[in-house]
């Protein structure tokens, strides 16, 4: 059991371990980024389904597993399309560094002091006001004709926003972090029936962007000088100032005790990065090592490396074929490009030569491990270089004019200068012409015709005749007399 | 088949020496060809023509080519040494697309001499042919190519 560990941990190479690290980072990011909204716990749902469709699938169940790709599917685009505004929000006005490195937090911290202040003071002058302390979601959509402000926060400003004579009194102001940043806002309104009647205008403003955003917004009532606060779906009447200020730090996500709560994020970060690790490198386990399947490819032999003066005349494979090993979703992704199998040659010498094919002959994906190779040898023939030359001659095929005769026929260039194997050389003694037809031939004349290169030395041959510059291409002079 | 080719040599050589006793294939001034010649250097057999024919007339090549039809039934090979310094051999050897096919040994007198080789072709033999002419010591004085042809 322990030499299997320690044989395991021995074939981790370096690239896995980035390739782990990597990953478990891009994870951990994407948590740290999204953690708190709802596209992060829609997106812990959609990979909970996929567990669930990788379950299925390999417990045979098909409907259920074509289904669940399915939910998956669609899942991932709904993600896209519902929560493009919170994506967004992510994304920007974050520099690139604090995508990668920076962890989220609110930039500046709302007065909440103030805020209840100011809230109380209104309420004891029966002065009208509505507040909306924006969540994480852009409030651009729901909200119309807001004028921009941009005003820090102070008693004075808030009580003179909505003091009666303000023309912006009337609507809504829109306080993020320390600053209103919009005054005279209009609010969608409430459609709902089971609100108060003493509820006026106001409270349905209120009421109507807390149930399509997750904005809570702050209510005084002009006629009873009540404090109301919505928040979703929840309507609260505030009997007391710490019941706003609780109210505003829970939905700020201001806690009374920072330190505590900066050492619990601490501590759920380092939580959030662990199990990032655990699962990435679960995921790797399960397609780099995972041996549950072994799938066969035929490849190519590539042979390389042959010694100056040699040259390859014949092997006893083109090709192999290879049963590798591996997860099966891995084995299901790769290519037969992706995998080579090479034969050095500078050790072969002229005549028969025998290959093992090995590991170190294949060059496969990361993850897969070779079973099985068919051949598990490869016969290969060398020989010596040399160069010959050869006279050519034309091959004349079919019948001449019964009144005529063909005296001679002349090659240019006579002789050709071919490179190759001595034992193909060797053999050959003459070239010749592609079949020349005798039944046009009227007269004496001239054409061009092609040499025939056998067909066993063709790609040898068509080498040597590509690097010593050789045509393939003759003239033929022909002189014909009309016979006696 | 073995039987055949041994009648084909036969008979060919039978040609050959039909065609050295006849009159005027070897001049009768043959030996005073080096008559009144300073001795420098001994005389060295010559091919002095070599040509591809349909058949002999006279005892002279007939319609010189380098294509036969099969219909035709044969090829001819018609070779002239001069001069020929002593009794010796040559051979006419016969080749289909680089395979030998036949082997003639021909005897050559001084002081010129005249001697053919012929085979018959047939459908089979259809395609490139050469005939290799060449000494006792395998020498090649010259190489005549030719075509068989329906």
């Amino acid at each position: 059991m322990l030499q299997k560990l320690l044989i395991f941990i021995s074939s981790i190479r370096w690239q896995d371990f980035i390739d782990i690290a990597f990953n478990s980072y891009i994870l951990f990011r994407l948590y740290a980024l999204f953690r708190g909204t709802d596209a992060f716990r829609v997106l812990v749902g959609i990979a909970l389904l996929w567990i669930l469709q990788r379950m299925a699938m390999s417990m045979g169940l098909i409907l259920t597993s074509w289904m669940m790709e399915g939910i998956i599917a669609v899942a991932a685009l709904i993600v896209i399309v519902v929560f493009r505004i919170e994506i967004r929000s992510v994304f920007r006005a974050r520099n690139i560094w604090a995508i990668l490195w920076g962890l989220p937090r609110k930039p500046m911290k709302t007065p909440v002091e103030i805020i209840t202040e100011s809230v109380f003071n209104l309420a004891k002058r029966r002065i009208g006001a509505l507040m909306v302390l924006p969540g994480k979601e852009d409030l651009e959509e729901f909200v119309q004709q807001g004028i921009p402000w941009d005003g820090r926060v102070s008693a004075e400003m808030i009580e003179s926003i909505f003091w009666p004579n303000n023309p912006v009194h009337d609507g809504a102001a829109v306080i993020d972090g320390n600053r209103v940043l919009e005054v005279g806002v209009i609010l969608p309104l409430s459609h709902r029936k089971d609100l108060p009647s003493v509820y006026g205008t106001r409270h349905r403003a209120a009421a109507g962007l807390s149930e399509t955003t997750d904005a809570m917004v702050i209510v005084v009532s002009e006629e009873r000088g009540a404090i109301t606060i919505t928040r979703g779906f929840d309507v609260l009447t505030i009997d007391g100032k710490k019941q706003l200020v609780n109210a505003l730090r829970e939905h700020l996500g201001i806690r009374e005790n920072q330190s505590r709560f900066l050492k619990r994020r601490k501590i759920e970060l380092r939580i959030a990065a662990l199990v990032s690790l655990l699962i990435v490198s679960g995921v790797w386990f399960s397609i780099s090592r995972g041996l549950d399947a072994i799938k066969t490819f035929d490849i190519p032999v590539e042979y390389a490396n042959q010694k100056p003066g040699m040259e390859l005349l014949n092997t006893s494979a083109t090709s192999v074929r290879l049963f590798l090993q591996g997860s099966r979703a891995l084995l299901k992704s790769i290519r037969p490009e992706q995998i080579r199998v090479k034969m050095d040659l500078d050790k072969a010498v002229a005549g028969a030569n025998t290959f093992s094919i090995t590991n170190k002959n294949l060059s496969i994906p990361p993850g897969l491990s070779l079973k099985e190779v068919r051949p598990m040898v490869v016969d290969v023939n060398m020989d010596t270089r040399i160069k010959k030359s050869f006279p050519i001659q034309a091959d004349w095929v079919g019948k001449l004019s019964s009144g005529l005769i063909l005296v001679r026929a002349k090659t240019e260039p006579s002789k050709v200068e071919l490179i190759g194997p001595k034992t193909i050389l060797e053999g050959m003694r003459t070239l010749y012409t592609t079949r020349i037809p005798l039944n046009s031939i009227k007269g004496s004349g001239k054409m061009d015709v092609k040499l025939v290169i056998p067909s066993a030395f063709l790609p040898v041959l068509i080498l040597k005749r590509v690097e010593t510059g050789f045509k393939d291409t003759v003239e033929v002079a022909y002189e014909v007399s009309k016979r006696k | 088949m073995k039987r055949i080719w041994n009648k084909r040599k036969s008979l060919c050589l039978f040609f050959a020496v039909l065609f050295c006793f006849a009159p005027g294939v070897h001049g009768a001034d043959g030996d005073k060809a080096g008559e009144g010649s300073p001795p420098e250097k001994p005389p060295r057999l010559t091919l002095k023509k070599a040509v591809l024919c349909e058949g002999l007339k006279e005892l002279a090549p007939v319609n010189e080519t380098i294509l036969f039809s099969v219909a035709l039934g044969g090829v001819t090979c018609f070779t002239a040494f001069d001069p020929v310094p002593k009794k010796t051999v040559v051979f006419h050897s016969w080749f289909k697309r680089d395979q030998p096919k036949k082997k003639i040994k021909l005897t050559l007198k001084p002081p010129k001499w005249s001697s053919f080789s012929k085979i018959r072709i047939r459908n089979m033999d259809v395609g490139p042919w050469r005939v290799e002419i060449a000494d006792s010591e395998g020498k090649i004085f010259k190489t005549l190519r030719f075509s068989v042809t329906e």
